[in-house]
């Protein structure tokens, strides 16, 4: 239901907007592009926030990762970046919480902030199960979109293309999920998104 | 960037009070907590969201705002800007785009935006940081103390108990004045997440202060004298208790529920009919073995699966429960069957179950990770359909020969919604007897958003009995010791549930209001 019809690719469509809006204001012209703005530097140098499993396996972890995202990357482009980090190999002693074969086949954006991130099988066929394992793995991906991209306020994970009730029969992902710290030891609350670490 | 200035309570009388406000539904207010005062702001529920006047915040962080009378608006700070479009949930932030909840609102001239303008968009822009605490409606500017607060009263004897959970932990002090207990922490305000409402004659009212960071205890004939005690809990917080005793001759204690048909007061001629509705009490229990058939849940080294451990424990617990306390029990599956989530919550709903526990084994990647959990559901996930639900409440129906009816509406898949108290208790209560008896994970209870609950509608928990990828719980697991001692905790819990809605009452009645009555501890 989420999906419905409704799936927007936004790069072009969000530079075209707002470039729209630009008049009314002098810093209003440096909303779609700025290559001389020091956030760009934070881009090709950029460091994101990765989750993986501690060393106890209660919770996940916070890791700052350097990422290859280029200036002109557009939004999609840096989702799928930062997620192919977040699914590759984890630092040890860290544990990545997907399974092995876990692959991305799409990302899509919307509008009113949702990303569609669209695994393939394997992310629930090879899931150890438990609930926590479970919940580990959501809410890694659904982290680190939202807390590195301030564009993406929800993430609602697609298997083969389709929307399903859960990955190993726990968790409820019929819907898009909103960053969430509970799951990550030292956060004690759930903070909302920094200020952007990716230029928009 | 410059420093924002506040004179909060100065500027508040000079507010326009924005006059589009008034023709919108004005919700609780907002308060912005600050290290020199306290302010409200108006919300109004739109479309939804709870939105605030963009006049209201410009006047309170000296924001200019440059209306080009048309779809947008710019939003200057310190040399920032911040476009709006109205209708789009997209804004641009000092060049970077942010997407919120909602998208802001052009009527009447002025511009409304989504709370979460002040921590997504206005945010970056100040050299303070805003945090919105919803639950409570709170705003904070910059380094002030808030802490979370939580009460829980409990008759005890013939006294009471109100016990404070305060994270993170806060000086404080107890007085008494004029009738009340006053209870002040050393903080700016408080986020309260919930207050009990006592019954009887010892305490009548615990209340918010109105002008500090603290409570108001109003004290009832019975008080006689109280003491205070305190200890450090999870998360670096602090629970307090206030134990209030009461005279010789009254106590507080909740009226025993009594089985005698109900007095009638008899008139001439009108013979009225005698009340139906059975007592409150727990007569079915619905028991979910998680996994089962083609799904074998997880599964552990020593080849243990999840489905068949559960399904051993659901069997093992429908006698304990059929035979020890003569309840009717209800299993989603007493077989190696696929059974889907959904039709397990409609097994326990289409049966009337009191309660619902769901059985379950856990596993890590970590073969370390040990013990038993205990979960309830947690609703940060079902923000947007608990809107909606909010929104959908207290709607009037046309009812059969005339006139109308006032009806909840609840969607068949969000019916815990309303059960979430019942269920911390009942999980709070299962945590309890199973860490007298099996060893426990370091986490106390916790919530998330488990599919298997969300459509229960009763009180319904999901029990992680131990960990199968670590070998001792594995083998622990496979033992008949082992799950009679789970039976043995989940049959007391159930019988002091049971106790515990005997006390309190209809579920639905009151449902939330934090009032927790003492739990006996009932013994076998």
């Amino acid at each position: 239901m989420y999906v419905g019809g409704a799936i927007f690719i936004l790069v072009v469509g969000i530079s075209l907007f707002f470039l729209g809006q630009r008049r009314g204001s002098e810093s209003s012209s440096d909303v779609a592009t700025r290559p001389d703005d020091s956030a760009i530097l934070d881009v090709r140098t950029g460091a994101a926030t990765l989750f993986f499993v501690a060393e106890d396996g209660m919770a996940l972890v916070e890791h700052e990762q350097k990422v290859k995202i280029d200036a002109a990357d557009d939004s999609l482009t840096r989702a799928r970046i930062i997620l192919e980090y977040q699914l590759g190999e984890a630092p040890p002693p860290l544990e990545s919480p997907f399974p092995a074969g876990t692959e991305l086949r799409a990302v899509f954006l919307t509008l009113n902030g949702d990303a569609f991130v669209d695994l393939n099988r394997e992310v629930t066929r090879e899931h150890g199960g438990g609930s926590l394992d479970e919940l580990l793995t959501v809410y890694a991906l659904v982290n680190a979109l939202t807390t590195n991209m301030p564009e993406i306020s929800a993430v609602q994970i697609l298997i083969d293309g389709r929307e399903v009730d859960t990955l190993a029969g726990h968790v409820d992902i019929r819907h898009p999920l909103e960053r969430n710290m509970k799951w990550v030891a030292g956060a004690t609350r759930a903070p909302e998104p920094e200020p952007a670490d990716i230029e928009g | 960037m410059a420093r924002v200035s506040h004179c909060l309570l100065a500027l508040w009388f000079l507010l326009p009070q924005s006059a589009l406000l008034s023709a919108q539904s004005v919700t609780d207010s907002l308060t912005l907590v600050s290290s020199e005062g306290r302010q409200s702001i108006r919300a109004v529920r739109t479309r939804q969201r709870d939105m605030v006047a963009l006049d209201d915040l410009a006047e309170i962080f000296q924001l200019e705002i440059d209306d080009s009378g048309d779809r947008t608006a710019n939003v200057s700070y310190g040399g920032e800007v911040i476009i709006l479009t109205a209708d789009q949930q997209l804004v641009s932030v000092a060049g970077r785009l942010v997407s919120l909840r909602a998208a802001p609102r052009r009527a009447d001239g002025q511009w409304l935006v989504p709370l979460d303008f002040l921590t997504r968009a206005l945010d970056p822009l100040l050299d303070e940081s805003l945090e919105l605490r919803q639950r409570s409606q709170l705003v904070l500017i910059g380094d002030v103390d808030v802490p979370r607060v939580s009460g829980r009263y409990r008759s005890r004897g013939g006294g009471g108990q109100l016990a404070l959970e305060v994270t993170p932990s806060t000086p404080y002090t107890v007085e008494q004045e004029d009738g009340q207990l006053v209870v002040r922490f050393e903080a700016d305000a408080l986020d309260l997440e919930r207050l009990p409402t006592p019954r009887g004659e010892l305490v009548t009212a615990i209340t918010q202060h109105p002008s500090s960071a603290g409570l108001l205890i109003d004290l009832g004939p019975a008080f006689d004298a109280f003491s205070v005690s305190s200890r450090p809990i999870r998360n670096g917080g602090a629970e307090l208790v206030i134990e209030i005793t009461a005279g010789s001759r009254i106590t507080d204690a909740e009226p025993t529920p009594s089985l005698s048909p109900p007095e009638f007061a008899f008139s001439a001629g009108i013979d009225p009919l005698p009340a139906l509705t059975a007592p409150p009490t727990v007569r079915v229990v619905a028991i979910d073995a998680g996994h089962g058939g083609n799904d074998d849940g997880t599964r552990g080294d020593g080849g243990t699966l999840e489905k068949d451990i559960t399904l051993s424990i659901a069997r093992r617990l429908r006698d304990a429960v059929e035979g020890r306390l003569g309840l009717r029990v209800v299993l989603t599956r007493n077989r190696d069957d696929d059974v889907p989530l959904d039709a397990r919550a409609a097994v326990a709903n289409n049966n009337k179950a009191d309660l619902l526990i769901s059985l379950h084994v856990n596993a890590s990647i970590r073969p370390s990770t040990t013990g038993a959990e205990v979960f309830y559901l947690s609703m940060d996930e079902y923000a947007e359909e608990a809107g909606t639900l909010a929104e959908r409440s207290g709607q009037l129906v046309p009812v059969i020969g005339g006139g109308a009816r006032e009806i909840d509406f609840v969607p068949w898949e969000m019916a815990q919604i309303r059960y979430l108290d019942r269920s911390a208790r009942l999980a709070d209560i299962a945590h309890e007897e199973l860490s007298r008896r099996v060893p426990m994970s370091s986490r106390g209870v916790q919530e998330a958003p488990f599919r298997v609950l969300v459509g229960a509608n009763m009180p319904a928990v999901l029990i992680e009995m131990g960990f199968v990828s670590n070998e001792g719980d594995e083998q622990r697991l496979r033992s008949a010791r082992f799950q009679n001692a789970v039976v043995d905790a989940l049959t007391v819990s159930i019988l002091r549930f049971r106790s515990y809605v005997e006390t309190v009452g209809d579920p639905l009645v009151g449902a939330g209001n934090g009032d927790q009555p003492d739990d006996p501890q009932v013994r076998e």
